[in-house]
């Protein structure tokens, strides 16, 4: 399990990801970051509407409704311009956070082994 | 078996509980909650099992909303200036003002159809105004045309007539510089014939040659002209009656037996012109002549002519015109200037004149909507001062936060907009749904497309806002005065207003009970009059026009129609009741005789037997003294009165006028041969001197009238070439009566909807009174309280109220209504049943109205009552 800080840090960055790949609904977008993550990225599912909201209010991304193939009144979200912007710089932060931490970590020094 | 679709539905109340979804949110979720259901079952879970995994996976609905709330939070941000902040707080007033509507359906419904009815009553009343204040608007010169009026000043006549002499219209144009042009119009109803179509027209003008100068008939084809003599223009839809589908120009019609070449069509006379014609023939200029009053004159004055200044030299010039002619004096002929825009509602003039419209019911008519439109208003500030308490915290609340009290009733009165707003629009369609109705009533011909313009769309909608202001002023003074220190503490008591709210629930039932006892006595009056004895017997009779046209052959018509079977009796008459009779005056044979004013007709032998009227003195006019009889008249005993004779007096007298004589035979009984909205006139009937114009046949009561129709139809094609054109008397008497049955119905339906208004306040005041008394009315049921002992709690103020109305509906009713029969020389008495019956009504519609919540919460098992909350 994640802690529930660095889950709220992630969660957009990842959505941003998987709708760079395409417009997606929110049971996919929840049922691809199970998939991708292995089962290690455990949400309530309802959990990541809020941040859908959220996300959608400051533009990054955008929604429509429309029927599905199952004839269900789906809401499809997209990434924007601004979410793209938001995803670059996203991408940079936890890129530099990864590095330094993979530095530290490193393999590991003698003296914690010993 | 598990019900997927309801526990669906149910999850999703569950949810709708928390605040913090908004529109879609909840949609959004259930997809989530199908789909993942989908795949669950693809995985093997029972439906019911994956129902629940899938709604724990979604989690817990109070965590849920609390995130979504917190993603819409900071959307709002107060101004950086001290503006008013009315722009940014909009939405949010919008908001809360649209929750508010749709929390209290029952409140909103009643508020708004409270509104709806009183609003649409408005606008057709405004449709109807509009229409009625429209006539002849759509002549160019509109402002500067007048029509002359004669009024007579003298002894035993003082009336205004809008017929003038011939001569009038020369000696105006001659000697009164302010006047530019004169039109003299003379109206008849001649046989127009084609070929072999032959109709007796009665919407027939002749006029002089300036007439389409003067008035803007629009021209369709061919001149607007009538310059040369023996020439006309006719009404499109008359062409299409006389040639079909050829062109009329150019073509002859025989005028009796001129001919008449049609030089113009002109379009169908607008419904909102005075002058209503289908032809206008040429007229040459009338020989001179002061005497009789045969023409219609119409001036143009001069640009910025006062008609005032001219009035006093018109006068003087008819004085010294006529003066060689010996007129009794002066005051014979007093000219006035009526505006052509105030012809049809008789306006513009300081004298009465006849007229079509009539102007006091356009005022009642405007009385009543303004009326509809208060108790509708009235309904509105009660129901919101009432329940201003579910109110107050939000008031509270906002007054915390910042909210100044200018802020507070801007929002009041925008929701009370809002309300009126929605109003209005269902109004429009009510209104175009009862139009047809309204048509009927007042015979109009309205249509919702003309009203349609720009200007009234745009009053319409000011006219709203300006009831939504009217509505919610009060309110929004009282709830935006609120403390927020006290509504919070919740010390807080909706008291205020009170008894102003009482007042206004009386208010709202004095109004309806006078309109009740209106109804009641119009309807009583009206009835009176239809079936009054009239001094004759008018059941039974058929009356057939265009008598005069028949000539010499009428007495073998008469014969014809006498010899059938179901024929009692056939007289043929000038005049026939409820028609035209001469007015003149007359002297008699007495030493130094005055003069007086009579009513005068021709009647034949058969006339008196026909319609049953009573011989008091002498003899009726019989076929044994024929020669004679020619010569003689009956008078009725009001005229002998007027003589100052007794009836056995006046058989031995003579009616005198210039050198003539004609000895008087019988008296006749009073008989009403025109309408019970005057006395019986002093009248004298002469024998047939002149050409009748009326037959009039009696029927047996047993005639079959299928049989005798076409009968009758046949026998007068024998005689003449124009359709047979025949009416009922009594019906044609009953109709004398419209004015007064489309008073009673304008009354009757005002009175429903104020019944109605009213009722829909005291439903929302009981739902009210209930809603705050719910706890109350549970404890006292648990110790024992029966449910009539609660209803009577309930309901026992607002039937108070009721009967204060009707106490005070009383007086003012009686003494309106009072006022209102005091213009009928026969009339009924108002009598104690017409307030009895208003009292029961408005009591018992007030019963049942406030019984139906009262009720249902004497009724309510006080356990769900007392649990409330």
């Amino acid at each position: 399990m994640l802690s529930k800080e660095l889950m709220a840090a992630s969660t957009r960055p990842l959505i941003l990801t998987i709708l760079k790949r395409g417009e997606s609904y929110g049971y996919q977008i929840i049922q691809d970051v199970k998939q991708l993550s292995g089962g290690t990225l455990d949400w309530s599912d309802g959990m990541l509407y809020p941040v859908l909201h959220k996300l959608e209010k400051d533009d990054c991304i955008k929604s429509r409704w429309a029927v599905s193939e199952e004839g269900r009144r789906r809401k499809y979200y997209s990434i924007t311009d601004v979410g793209y912007a938001e995803l670059k710089t996203a991408k940079g932060q936890w890129q530099n956070i990864h590095e330094v931490l993979e530095r530290i970590w490193g393999p590991a020094p003698k003296w914690v082994t010993e | 078996m598990f019900d997927l679709e309801k526990a669906i539905k149910d999850w999703k109340r569950t949810l709708r509980k928390n605040p913090g979804f908004e529109d879609g949110d909840i949609e959004e979720l259930e997809n989530h909650l199908r789909d993942e259901m989908d795949r669950l079952v693809t995985e093997g879970f029972e439906r019911k099992e994956a129902f629940k995994k899938a709604g724990k996976n979604i989690g817990i609905p109070a965590e849920l909303s609390s995130e979504m709330y917190k993603t819409r939070k900071q959307r709002f941000y107060l101004p950086e200036t001290s503006g008013s902040g009315v722009f940014y707080l909009l939405p949010s007033y919008l908001k809360i003002a649209w929750r508010n509507l749709a929390l209290k359906k029952g409140f909103s419904l009643i508020n708004i159809l409270g509104l709806s009815v009183g609003i649409s009553a408005c606008i057709l009343i405004g449709m109807y105004v509009l229409n009625q204040l429209s006539y002849d608007d759509f002549h160019k010169d509109r402002d500067r045309i007048y029509r002359v009026l004669r009024e007579f000043d003298i002894p035993d006549l003082h009336t205004t007539i809008s017929h003038t002499p011939a001569s009038l219209g020369d000696a105006l144009i001659n000697n009164i510089p302010g006047i530019e042009s004169v039109v003299r119009l003379y109206e008849a109803d001649p046989i127009v014939s084609y070929r072999e179509k032959k109709f007796v027209e009665t919407s027939f003008i002749l006029a002089e040659n300036g007439f389409f100068d003067l008035f803007s008939f629009p021209i369709l084809s061919g001149k607007a002209s009538l310059e040369k003599p023996n020439t006309l223009v006719i009404s499109s839809s008359k062409a299409v009656k006389y040639f079909g589908g050829e062109n009329p120009l150019g073509k002859t019609l025989f005028l009796g037996n001129t001919e008449f070449e049609v030089t113009g069509v002109m379009a169908d006379v607008p419904e909102n012109s005075h002058l209503k014609f289908d032809f206008v023939a040429s007229m040459d200029s009338p020989d001179p002549d002061w005497g009789r009053n045969n023409f219609t004159t119409y001036v143009l004055l001069n640009e910025n002519q006062e008609p005032d200044s001219l009035i006093s030299e018109i006068n003087s010039m008819i004085q010294t015109q006529t003066d060689p002619e010996g007129l009794v004096d002066g005051n014979d002929f007093i000219a006035h200037l009526q505006p052509l825009e105030g012809i049809h509602l008789g306006l513009g003039v300081s004298v009465d004149i006849s007229s079509e419209g009539n102007i006091t019911y356009l005022y009642l008519f405007i009385a009543l909507a303004v009326f509809i439109i208060i108790l509708a208003c009235i309904n509105f500030m009660n129901l919101a001062t009432a329940r201003s308490g579910d109110r107050s915290r939000e008031v509270g609340m906002r007054k915390t936060l910042g909210a100044r009290r200018d802020q507070i009733a801007f929002q009041f009165l925008g929701e009370s907009i809002l309300t009126t707003t929605t109003a209005t629009l269902f109004a429009l369609s009510i209104s175009w749904l009862a139009l047809p109705y309204l048509n009927s009533i007042a015979s109009t011909n309205i249509r919702f497309v003309d009203f349609l313009s720009l200007n009234h769309i745009l009053s319409l909608i000011s006219f709203a806002v300006l009831i939504g202001l009217a509505a919610g002023f009060y309110p929004s003074i009282i709830l935006s005065g609120f403390k927020p220190s006290s509504v919070l503490k919740g010390v807080f008591k909706t008291s205020q207003g009170d008894s102003l709210r009482k007042s206004l629930v009386i208010f709202q039932f004095t109004i309806s009970v006078i309109l009740i006892i209106g109804t009641g006595v119009i309807h009583k009056q009206l009835s009176f009059m239809k079936s009054q004895g009239l001094g004759f017997d008018s059941d039974h009779i058929l009356v057939i026009k265009q008598a005069g046209f028949l000539g010499q052959s009428r007495t073998a018509f008469k014969q014809e129609l006498t010899s059938l079977s179901a024929v009692e009796n056939v007289a043929s008459g000038f005049s026939v009741p409820g028609t035209f009779f001469i007015n003149s005056m007359w002297s008699s044979s007495d030493n130094n005789s005055t003069i007086h004013n009579l009513n005068y007709s021709f009647i034949d032998f058969d006339y008196i037997n026909t319609f049953k009227i009573n011989i008091l003195a002498g003899r009726s006019f019989s076929e044994d003294f024929a020669s004679s009889d020619s010569n003689s008249v009956i008078l009725n005993e009001s005229a002998v009165k007027e003589f100052g004779w007794t009836n056995e007096d006046a058989i031995s007298k003579s009616l005198v006028q210039g050198t003539r004589e004609y000895k008087i035979v019988g008296v006749s009984q009073d008989f009403h041969y025109a309408s019970l909205h005057s006395e019986v006139y002093p009248t004298a009937l002469f024998g047939p001197r002149r050409s009748p114009r009326y037959f009039a046949v009696r029927l047996s009561q047993e005639s079959e009238l299928s049989l005798l129709l076409p009968q009758i139809d046949e026998i007068w094609k024998r005689f003449s070439q124009l359709p047979l054109e025949y009416s009922f008397l009594a019906e044609d008497l009953k109709a004398q009566y419209r004015s007064e049955d489309r008073l009673v119905s304008v009354f009757g339906v005002f009175a429903g909807l104020a019944i109605f208004i009213g009722s829909l306040g005291l439903l929302g005041l009981t739902a009210f009174i209930v809603s705050q008394r719910t706890k109350e009315i549970g404890i006292r049921k648990i110790l024992g309280a029966s449910a009539s002992s609660i209803l009577q709690l309930v309901s026992k103020d607002l039937i108070k109220l009721v009967l204060a109305g009707f106490i005070i509906a009383t007086p003012i009713a009686w003494y309106l209504m009072n006022w209102w029969l005091s213009d009928f020389p026969y009339r009924v008495s108002i009598g104690p049943g017409i307030f009895l019956f208003a009292g029961i009504l408005s009591i018992s519609i007030a019963l049942i109205t406030v019984s139906w919540l009262g009720l249902k919460a004497a009724l309510n098992n006080p356990i769900i009552s007392l649990r409330s909350e």
